[in-house]
């Protein structure tokens, strides 16, 4: 059994007796059989030294044990780490950031106290799954639509506070942007509620966010400050409609104007989640034998590109845009944008693409595809990309994803397609990049420079895949660039690349952990804050 | 579901593994754990199992459709009513998902048979650590029909029910293009 650091085991056996005191003994899991279950199925340091792996797992049922469990945890300075459902596999799952933690395993917290489908919101317990909301709103017949990741299989309430992000429209795709009212306890065991849930009785704490003073909701999403227990969760209404059209623009330097115009649109609030790509350039990730053979003499200069797409017959650039509402308006926006984008772009060109009235009959989801869209969760993620070019010849076991924020403008589009390329090339592996990488969107106002990097279960392999992801990092922050989550494995390193005035941000988030977290015991590490009497774990 | 009420049960759980396949219809209303089968129709061979399982009245569920829906709506709230152990044909994408999914239960895969179908039908039957390559040669053709032989799969598998977890996590949610990946699994 592995044991917290710094805890006998006379010690240990003491804390999960009194674990089992407090949520009883069916809830307490300290064998070998039972830690396994928290490994991280993509973890890039499987069956090494360096793979987190739990002590024990305690699984409280309600707000109260979850402050017993806390109390103890301080009593014996046993680190703890809680999770929802633990499956947010490309950024550690069920593991926690420093080994021998104590898992607090939140799914038996797991009802929707309540979905109002007039103001449009749910309040949720951390153990609920998207699954369980979509089916309570669905039995109900309530008329609100999810934003959902995919997959599906992961909680409103932890999706969210990891920063993750969905698919329909904009102030929805920000999951934790998206939240509105926390009920978390703090590493002494007491309980806040933030907003106007702060107010005793109050009715509002799901309408108006901030309440009065400084708002600290920031302070519990990718970080350690404290267990949140409730979150409110705002939800679009029901869509009446939805519809999609495609923009095509011919030439290379057109994608700053097409970025421009999209830009109008997301921030106008008439469009969803826009989706780019490049029919010259092939799919993402997988450039046909032409575009890899641009970069063969290094970068291609932006003539040489020019000259390639108008040799193609192709367009160089292009843009999914997807309305929802009313039918008439989503089909006015879409006349709206395509009148706009013929006046920014000459030669700019348009297909319509789907109509479809909303909610989806039942009988015709189990066919629909990308039922992310429309807040449907689902695994079906699982088997369209488990055969795909950049795994075929040699398909990993998971993969730990990098995504790069970069602003809206093609420069930095172009500028970070050319970064990753130098970077893979750096470290001797065939880059999966090409000048014709197109961004994703799940934020609003920045665009995503993605890669994935493979994990295994093979020391080797995975020892080369950190290295360049660690590469990556460096790059990406010579340009001013880094990533906005990461698995633990990388987090210290991440967090390093936000360095401006000698780590100002860290160093100040490290002053409130030592004052609300004095024996540092709730997720230890996380996001490269650490306790003072574990500093010099980082890295 | 409480992980240790379970193993309490496994003294009408252990029965299963001393029972031919035939008798496990009678298991379903004992009180004991359930035997949940769940295949993927998608692939033949799965199919075959399945057939020979619906032949012997043991119930199967599809889940050639999104895996997620089904154990949500049906395995999940089953499961919450009865303990079960879960014993199946499917491809390994799907078994890496009943594993993420199977640990709300504190489940785990507890025997596992790769069947690798080469594009030019040779079947490569490849056991996870702890199993005898031997037994398996006699009892599975490396030929397709495989899936048929649902007795000795079932049999070998319910073996391993109450044997320390050797397979779980093996691998993840990627296949090679070249050739089709079928796996035989218990998970309980």
């Amino acid at each position: 059994m592995a044991l917290p650091p710094n805890v006998s085991e006379a010690e240990f056996a003491n804390a999960l007796s009194e674990f089992t005191s407090a949520v009883g003994s069916d809830w307490v899991f300290s064998s070998d059989e039972d830690i396994a279950l928290y490994r991280d199925s993509y973890s890039v340091y499987w069956g090494e030294e360096e793979e987190r792996i739990a002590s024990a797992a305690v699984a409280p049922a309600n707000v109260e044990q979850v402050q017993q469990v806390v109390r103890i945890a301080n009593r014996y300075r046993i680190p703890v780490y809680p999770i929802s459902t633990g499956r947010n596999l490309t950024y550690g799952g069920a593991a926690p950031t420093l080994s021998g933690s104590v898992v607090i395993d939140l799914k038996r917290m797991n009802r929707v106290l309540e979905v109002d489908d007039k103001r449009h919101f749910a309040l949720v317990e951390p153990g609920v799954s998207y699954f369980d909301l979509y089916d309570y709103i669905h039995e109900r017949g309530l008329k609100v639509m999810l934003d959902i990741p995919d997959p599906g299989w992961g909680s409103p309430m932890g999706n969210s506070l990891d920063h993750g992000v969905g698919y329909t429209f904009g102030p929805y795709r920000d999951h934790f942007g998206s939240h509105i009212g926390l009920e978390i306890v703090t590493a002494e065991g007491e309980i806040i509620r933030t907003g106007m849930g702060a107010v005793p009785g109050s009715d509002s704490w799901q309408d108006y966010h901030y309440g009065a003073g400084p708002s600290i909701e920031g302070l519990f999403a990718q970080s350690n400050f404290g267990i949140v227990t409730k979150m409110g969760v705002k939800l679009m209404p029901m869509p009446e409609a939805y519809l999609s059209g495609y923009v095509f623009v011919p030439r290379y330097q057109d994608l700053q104007g097409l970025i421009e115009e999209v830009s109008y649109l997301e921030d106008s609030y008439l469009v969803g989640m826009p989706m780019y790509g490049s029919p010259v350039g092939g799919p993402f990730m997988n450039a046909p034998a032409n575009v890899r053979a641009l970069m063969e003499n290094g970068w291609p200069s932006m003539s040489q590109l020019e000259s390639f797409v108008s040799s193609q017959g192709l367009p160089a650039w292009s843009v999914k845009l997807q309305f929802y509402g009313p039918e008439e308006t989503v089909r006015a926006n879409w006349t709206a944008a395509q009148r706009r984008f013929a006046a920014a772009i000459p030669g700019a060109t348009f297909e319509a693409g789907e109509f479809l009235t909303l909610p989806i009959p039942d009988e015709a989801i189990p066919s629909l595809p990308d039922k992310v869209r429309f807040g449907i969760p689902n695994l079906e993620i699982f088997h369209l990309v488990a055969r795909n070019p950049m795994t075929d010849a040699d398909p990993p076991d998971g993969h730990a994803d990098l995504f790069t924020m970069i602003p809206r403008k093609a420069e930095a589009v172009w500028d970070s397609a050319r970064m990753m390329v130098e970077a893979y090339r750096d470290l001797g592996v065939p880059p999966v990049h090409s000048p014709f990488a197109t961004p994703l969107t799940y934020y609003s106002r920045a665009l995503v420079m993605p890669t994935l990097l493979p994990s295994w279960r093979n020391a080797a392999k995975n020892e080369r895949s950190r290295n360049l992801y660690m590469h990556i990092l460096d790059k990406a922050a010579e340009n001013g660039w880094a990533t906005y989550r990461t698995a633990p494995a990388f987090q210290d390193h991440a967090i390093s690349k936000y360095s401006f005035n000698d780590s100002a941000l860290l160093r100040f988030q490290e002053k409130l952990k030592d004052s609300i977290d004095p024996n540092g015991i709730i997720s230890p590490g996380r996001y490269g804050i650490w306790p003072a009497n574990m500093r010099n774990n980082r890295g | 579901m409480q992980r240790r009420t379970t193993l309490k049960l496994g003294l009408g759980a252990s029965l299963l593994s001393s029972l031919p396949l035939s008798g496990l219809a009678g298991q379903k209303t004992s009180g004991a754990e359930q035997l949940q089968v769940l295949v993927n129709r998608q692939y033949t061979e799965a199919g075959h199992l399945a057939d020979a399982m619906l032949s012997r009245n043991i119930a199967v569920q599809d889940i050639s459709g999104d895996l997620g829906s089904l154990w949500y709506r049906s395995i999940k709230p089953q499961m919450e009513s009865k303990p079960a152990v879960l014993f199946g044909m499917t491809d390994t994408i799907d078994l890496f998902c009943l594993e993420e999914l199977a640990r709300d239960f504190g489940m785990q895969t507890r025997f596992r048979l790769d069947h690798i179908i080469h594009s030019n039908g040779r079947v490569e039957h490849v056991p996870a650590d702890g199993l005898n390559l031997a037994d398996i040669r006699q009892l599975l053709p490396a030929s397709p029909g495989f899936g048929a032989k649902a007795d000795e799969l079932s049999a070998l598998a319910l073996q391993y029910h109450h044997q320390p977890v050797l397979h779980y996590k093996k691998s993840g949610p990627f296949q090679r293009p070249d050739n089709t990946t079928l796996v035989t699994w218990l998970i309980s």
